[in-house]
Parts: structure tokens; C-alpha cells; sequence
């Protein structure tokens, strides 16, 4: 049998994910409110005050999602330098902290429509994802990744070298 | 659960056949059964490949791996996992998704689980192919490196032979030059074309071995280049840019070029090696290499080389080729650790200004050390190595080693006519202190 052709795998009891991810808040006035999910679950839903840090270990599917949501922006919360934000810092999957994962993050801003007429009039984008770490906009951050993890992460790392593995042909 | 200290998947994949044609495990194997009875006994002068995949030999080394012992042959993986270097088994293990630094979860994870588990409960069998195979293609050879032996090169077989250091009747004859040889090799190929996925040679110098060429033709004309990742080993002596056409056929290729130093004493190591002419070489390899070529300064750091290693590291990083060196195994009075501690500081502090100059990288522990895109990571850990091998400490039976080194480098001098001390001051001070005096005119 040829040493690439897929086999079936059996299913591990280990099907799980172990996930890091730091948050950091920036305010003047009123503290942002984040909500996290996995998988559409609700792991943590609160005001930030200071940089939090969470790790988790969670059942993984066959495509996972993870998700920062900025919940309570206004208009009002941007006042020349001053800002309303959360800022991902860092993601880690299993003990490993690449920024090639955060490279593949999108978020989804919500844009105000007082954005939107500033946009138009300055030529700025309005695009509906964009790749940033910085929530500036209510909506929604996430990273999308793949079971088996592990080969998630090599290719996402290696992405095209092709060298060391080869995918099942 | 194996053991990560332990475990290589290399016993599934990947095949080595030397010199003689017997087989081991891989490339960086120590201890290799070449040129033994035993390697008369599993060799492919005597057996296909097939066979040999599930013979004793191999049942044995794949259940040595699921166990708990560590494999006497693997030697120089120990050596480097214990620098905290990037050791081929590292490597190797990546082709399974095997992450040494998250062992367990990656293992389970793997998409060759079930193979490993096949295998631990059958006794070591596998119903794998090989789909890795590193090749010995020939000994003949225009250099004579010092820490190579008679195997890998036809001037050493004549100078050993005249050193007494090998019975003149030493037989150097190669397997594939040998019919059956050929033919079980040949065989292999043609009966599974499509389950080589890589295929590494080795020499002698690729460029006077008339079946490396005749093997590159092959691959191309039966269109089985186009899914192979196909590396081979050169001294950088000749104009490989010949090659191109068809290198550019293969999936991808990569040319590891074998240098020491970039200093004189470059040329003293490698004999009839010329380091300046080398240099513009693989300057001019990287200039016009082909799109899906990569390129890898391959070293074995060793006594004579270690003091001039600082400006080896930056000419590489300034070309942007990274290095990857192995450990120096035998012959033991070359190694690296036998260095008097002056030299050793030096290198520590030469090396230590290189590292702390370039930019910190992150995705240390998961790395490929020759990725040309990740040339920074890759320097860092060529420092980080040769900084942990100047650390070494000399072995308790040191001043005997130095004083075989002095002799066998005064009686090899002698014959050639030259003297240490026309390539390196520091070293011929050092091991004249031991016994060695070289050639002289008088």
C-alpha cells in the first residue's frame, strides 16, 4: 500500500482542541463588552477592564471557528485620538503560537453608518472581511481551522513549501 | 503510546541502500551494516526491495522505534535532540504530523496512526511501500574530505590503502555496478512508479557518476520526475548548471552542497577542493537555479573545522542559503569537542556576535532548517547548535584523541606533501603541541 493513500481513522477519544487566546481592551470611557465562542458556544461573555488571557481545551469538529465578538461600540466611543476597541493579541493552538494563525484571521466589521459616509468621502474601504487584529468596529473576529489539527498547523505554517508532507493522494 | 524521545517513522517510509547495496535505516544511521557480513546478508545484490521491507531487519528497527529503548544507531539524532538542535527525526517525524514538542496529541492525530499501530500489532510488519529512498550512487570522487572514509570516495581508497589504514585488499566494489543490484533497484522503480515521493542521492560527486545521469533521464522519460522531491549531495567543484533542464522537471529539488569553511583551512578538510572557485559556484547556483530548486549548505562540523565556522555562518546568511550540519560521529579524533578550551571560546564568542545580531524569530521548535524562506530561523539554529557544540566538554580520554589526531593528520600530511600550519596557524599550534609536524622541505 502506498504510504500516502488516506486510511480510515479511527475515531481517538482525543478529538479535542487545546486553544490560548489573549484580549486586550482599549477605552476611554465605557469598558468594551467581548463574547467569545467556539463553535457557535458561548465560552466567555463580559466587559474587559484589563488584558485577559484564557486557555481552553474543546471538543473540535471537522471545522471549527473561533470567535471574538465586539458587542457595544457607538459612534460616540470614537473621539479624535481616543478609541473603543479590542485588540486580539495572540492566538495559540496546542501549545503553539505562530503568527501565521493570526495571519489567517478575518473579522467582520459592522460599520456605523457615520463610518460609511467618512469612507465614501475619503475613499476608504468598506470591505465586509478584513484581515486585523484590531476591533475597531462592533462585529465579529474569527479564526476557521481543520481537523486533524496538527495538520492544520503544518500546512498553515508551511504553506507552499510542499516539502515534508504531502497530503493522502 | 511510544516514546517521543524514541520514536521515527523513518522505518515506514524510507529506505537506505549504500555503497555496497546493503540497506539501513537512513542516511544519518551510524553503526551502518556497509562493508560487514551482515550487510553481504541484507543487501540488494541478494533481494528486492519488497522483500527486504518486511524482513526481520526491518520488523525489528520498526518496533524498536514503538519501544522504549533508545536505538544504538541513532546516535547523531540523540546527539542533536540533546542540543536542542533540529534533529532529522524532527524532520522526519513532521512527514507523519508527528510534532516532537506535542508529542502525544500529534501522534494520536496522525494520518499514519493506524500504520504505526498495524505494525505494533503485527509484529513489525507494514503493508507501507517505501516511498523514500536515499541512494549511495556511486564512490567515484575528485575530493578527499578528511572526515569521509574510502567508502564515499575513490581517492581516499587509494590513500587509506597507501596509509596502511585499510588492508590493500579492501573491496570497494559498488552495488551499482553490480547487475542484480541494478536490476532489483531498477525493478522497484518500475513496479511502483508512482509510490516514490522522494529520493536523495549520494556519492562520490554526483557529477562523475555515470548512473546519475542515466537515473535523471530515467525519471524524466518515464514522467515519474514530476511527483518526486529529488535531492542530491555535490561538492560544488563543477558547473552543475547542466542539470538544469531536467532538475526543473521534478517536483521539487534541492542541492545540498558540502563545504566546511570558508577560510584556507576549507581546503586543507576537503582536499583538492578549491573554496574560492567553490563560492563562485554556488553563487552562481543560486543565480540560475531553476524556480522549484532550493539549496543547503551541508556541514560536519569537526576539530578542524569548528574555529573558522563564524564566517561559514555569515557568508551563508549574507548568500541567504541556510545550513544544515550533521554531527560528526566518527572518525572520533576529528570530533569537534576535542578542542582545546581557548578555541572553543572563541567559536562561542564569534558565533554568539552573529546570533545576537539577527532578528528573533518565533516558531523555533517547528521548523524545516533548510527552508530558504525561513533563512533567519534557520541561522539562528545553526548558531544556537555550534554555540552547544562549543559547550561540549573534551571527553575524559581527550589527550589521547588529540594525540591520534596529531598522528594521523602528521602521516596523512607527509604522504600528501603539506603542512597544516599553510592553512591554520591556531590549529598547527595547537596540535603540534600533541605530536604533529607535517611536511616539511628539509
Amino acid at each position: 500500500m502506498n504510504f500516502y493513500q488516506p486510511m480510515v481513522m479511527k475515531d481517538t477519544p482525543m478529538r479535542d482542541v487545546k486553544l490560548a487566546l489573549e484580549v486586550e481592551p482599549k477605552f476611554w470611557s465605557e469598558k468594551p463588552k467581548v463574547k467569545i465562542e467556539f463553535n457557535q458556544q458561548v465560552l466567555f461573555e463580559d466587559y474587559l477592564e484589563e488584558t485577559k488571557k484564557f486557555n481552553w481545551t474543546l471538543p473540535a469538529k471537522d471545522i471549527n471557528r473561533l470567535s471574538v465578538f465586539f458587542l457595544n461600540k457607538t459612534e460616540q466611543d470614537t473621539v479624535g485620538d481616543k478609541d473603543k476597541a479590542i485588540i486580539v493579541k495572540s492566538i495559540g493552538i496546542e501549545g503553539f503560537q505562530y503568527s501565521s494563525f493570526m495571519l489567517q484571521s478575518k473579522y467582520c466589521p459592522i460599520y456605523t453608518n457615520g463610518y460609511r459616509r467618512h469612507a465614501k468621502e475619503n475613499n476608504l474601504s468598506t470591505d465586509p472581511i478584513i484581515n486585523s487584529n484590531y476591533l475597531g468596529f462592533n462585529g465579529e473576529w474569527y479564526l476557521e481551522f481543520t481537523w486533524p489539527i496538527y495538520q492544520w498547523i503544518f500546512e498553515t505554517e508551511t504553506k507552499g513549501m510542499g516539502w515534508i508532507y504531502e497530503k493522502n493522494i | 503510546m511510544p516514546n517521543s524521545k524514541i520514536f521515527c517513522n523513518i522505518p515506514w517510509f524510507e529506505l537506505n541502500i549504500n555503497n555496497d547495496g546493503s540497506f539501513d535505516l537512513c542516511g544519518c544511521q551510524n553503526d551502518k551494516i556497509l562493508g560487514t557480513p551482515l550487510g553481504q546478508v541484507w543487501n540488494i545484490k541478494k533481494m528486492s526491495i519488497e522483500e527486504y521491507w518486511n524482513s526481520p531487519r526491518m520488523k525489528e528497527a520498526r518496533l524498536i522505534k514503538l519501544g522504549e529503548i533508545l536505538d544504538p544507531m541513532c546516535r547523531m539524532c540523540q546527539l542533536k535532540d540533546e542540543l536542542g538542535y533540529e534533529s532529522p527525526r524532527r524532520k522526519e517525524n513532521m512527514k507523519s504530523l508527528i510534532f516532537l514538542d506535542s508529542f502525544e496529541r500529534s501522534y494520536r492525530q496522525s494520518p499514519n496512526l493506524s500504520r504505526f499501530q498495524y505494525s505494533e500489532n503485527n509484529q513489525g510488519v507494514t503493508e507501507t511501500t517505501v516511498h523514500s529512498l536515499h541512494i549511495n550512487l556511486g564512490d567515484r570522487c575528485n575530493f578527499a574530505c578528511r572526515m569521509c572514509n574510502p567508502y564515499f570516495s575513490t581517492p581516499l581508497q587509494r590513500e587509506w590503502k597507501e596509509l596502511g589504514w585499510i588492508k590493500p585488499t579492501t573491496n570497494f566494489d559498488h552495488w551499482s555496478d553490480d547487475p542484480v543490484g541494478w536490476a532489483n533497484f531498477m525493478g522497484y522503480l518500475e513496479r511502483h512508479p508512482d509510490s516514490i515521493r522522494v529520493m536523495h542521492i549520494i556519492g562520490g560527486e554526483v557529477a562523475f557518476i555515470p548512473k546519475f545521469d542515466f537515473l535523471l533521464n530515467y525519471l524524466v522519460e518515464k514522467d515519474m520526475a514530476k511527483n518526486i522531491n529529488f535531492s542530491f549531495t555535490i561538492n560544488g567543484s563543477v558547473d552543475y548548471t547542466k542539470y538544469f533542464d531536467k532538475l526543473a522537471k521534478f517536483k521539487r529539488t534541492e542541492i545540498g552542497i558540502s563545504i566546511e569553511s570558508i577560510q584556507p583551512i576549507g581546503d586543507y578538510i576537503r582536499q583538492k577542493g578549491r573554496i574560492k572557485s567553490i563560492m563562485s559556484n554556488i553563487e552562481k547556483l543560486k543565480k540560475e537555479r531553476p524556480n522549484n530548486m532550493s539549496l543547503a549548505i551541508r556541514t560536519v562540523p569537526s576539530i578542524l573545522s569548528l574555529p573558522t565556522y563564524a564566517s561559514l555562518i555569515k557568508w551563508c546568511y549574507e548568500l541567504g542559503i541556510p545550513i544544515d550540519n550533521s554531527i560528526l560521529v566518527g572518525p572520533v579524533w576529528q570530533q569537534a569537542k576535542l578542542l582545546p578550551n581557548n578555541l572553543k571560546q572563541k567559536v562561542i564568542e564569534e558565533v554568539s556576535a552573529i546570533f545576537d545580531i539577527l532578528p528573533k524569530t518565533e516558531n523555533k521548535e517547528f521548523n524545516n532548517q533548510k527552508d530558504p524562506h525561513k533563512i533567519d530561523v534557520s541561522i539562528r539554529n545553526e548558531c544556537e547548535s555550534i554555540i552547544g557544540l562549543a559547550k561540549v566538554p573534551a571527553p575524559t580520554d581527550a589527550e589521547q584523541l588529540r594525540k591520534t589526531c596529531a598522528e594521523k593528520l602528521n602521516q596523512w600530511d607527509k604522504l600528501k606533501k603539506i603542512n597544516l600550519k599553510d592553512y591554520s596557524a591556531e590549529l598547527y599550534e595547537f596540535l603540534s603541541a600533541y605530536g604533529y609536524e607535517g611536511h616539511t622541505n628539509a
